[in-house]
């Protein structure tokens, strides 16, 4: 319960310079999204509490799908997607943010670990097409603390390395270090994340509408 | 307008005449924050699936011509240092005439000159010399095939 209260107060101190209306009706949709989100999770397998889903997410589990505490999906204004297929499985760490419009589809194994954020419009899918029209699939890991930008596309086979950021729009494949900025088609090391990102100097308002930055910690 | 358009305004939106925003088959959404300004200037058209959001200033000439599923968002919304941090965010401009393809992203900051057209599906960050064709994330200039 401590932590809800802390949650909440959390989210009325970046919200603190919206009007008053505003911060009413994100509050509300928050309760909202509390209250419906065992409702709208109720196929995952697994799930830990705490769980937020503001608009009403696509989920399909004919496999295994655990996720973990304080995950917050926003459906704003396209619906979030989780997709496990038949002998599938898809793990969701704790404190992940799932932004709308993004697609998670696992036919193999599909794995985020904690602390992830995911922007807008993302595609997140373990399986490729191939020519005969044959499906393969292969496993998709992706670390704790990654943060993937909006319209990034994670391609089957991934590999993502602990607190990585991908730029937006970039086609990940392959395998992607640890502690790095990302990004393009296909998407390569742009730097070596640093002291430099330290010293970014705050310049405007935070908030999507709808959305919220859920990292939580 | 063609229909449903989604608009959550808590800083100003200012339209010119005979502005065309398509919301069919997939809704267009108009977001500003409570110190952002959208400006759209006059005969423009916008496709739908758009998602704009302006949190400081985005402003799209006249007779500018946008593609469906564009996204022109004026904030980087996270910090790549901190992740619960507010990014940095920066003015977009659109120049009279210019045009932007399908599921084109414009990131903060991004100025694209008059007449610029940018090709479906390009990431731009930055500026964009008038009358240039780009293409590609990031956009780039796209060799003539003289």
């Amino acid at each position: 319960m401590n932590s809800l209260v802390q949650k909440i107060r959390r989210s009325l101190e970046r919200d603190s310079d919206l009007p008053m209306a505003e911060r009413a009706r994100k509050s509300l949709a928050y309760v909202l999204g509390t209250l419906l989100a065992p409702r709208y999770l109720r196929e995952v397998t697994q799930r830990g509490p705490r769980a937020r889903a503001v608009g009403r997410p696509f989920v399909v589990n004919d496999g295994v799908m655990c996720i973990g505490a304080d995950l917050i999906i926003t459906s704003t204004f396209s619906p979030v997607e989780l997709v496990a297929q038949q002998g599938a499985r898809l793990d969701i760490g704790s404190n992940v943010f799932l932004n709308y419009g993004t697609s998670i589809r696992a036919a193999s194994h599909i794995t985020l670990g904690d602390g992830i954020l995911v922007g807008p419009q993302c595609i997140i899918d373990d399986t490729d097409l191939l020519a005969e029209g044959d499906v393969l699939a292969s496993p998709i890991r992706i670390g704790n603390g990654v943060w993937l930008s909006g319209r990034v596309t994670v391609l089957p086979g991934t590999t993502i390395g602990d607190g990585t950021v991908i730029t937006a729009g970039s086609i990940v494949s392959g395998h992607i270090p640890a502690g790095v900025i990302a990004g393009g088609i296909p998407a390569r090391i742009i730097r070596v994340l640093g002291e430099a990102d330290s010293s970014q100097t705050r310049v405007g308002t935070t908030d999507v509408a709808g959305a919220t930055h859920g990292s939580g910690s | 307008m063609e229909g449903p358009l989604h608009v959550r305004n808590l800083g100003r939106i200012s339209l010119g005449d005979h502005v065309t925003i398509r919301a069919t088959p997939v809704i267009s959404h108009l977001v500003t924050g409570p110190r952002g300004a959208l400006w759209i200037g006059h005969r423009t058209q916008i496709g739908h699936g758009a998602s704009i959001a302006a949190h400081d200033t985005i402003r799209i000439g006249d007779d500018v011509r946008i593609g469906a599923f564009v996204t022109l968002l004026d904030s980087d919304f996270h910090s790549a240092a901190d992740h619960s941090a507010p990014g940095l965010t920066g003015t977009i401009e659109i120049g009279d005439g210019a045009r932007l393809g399908t599921r084109v992203t414009v990131l903060r900051g991004s100025v694209i000159g008059a007449g610029a057209v940018v090709e479906a599906g390009s990431v731009v960050k930055g500026r964009i010399p008038a009358g240039a064709r780009v293409a590609g994330n990031l956009a780039r200039a796209v060799p003539s095939h003289d």
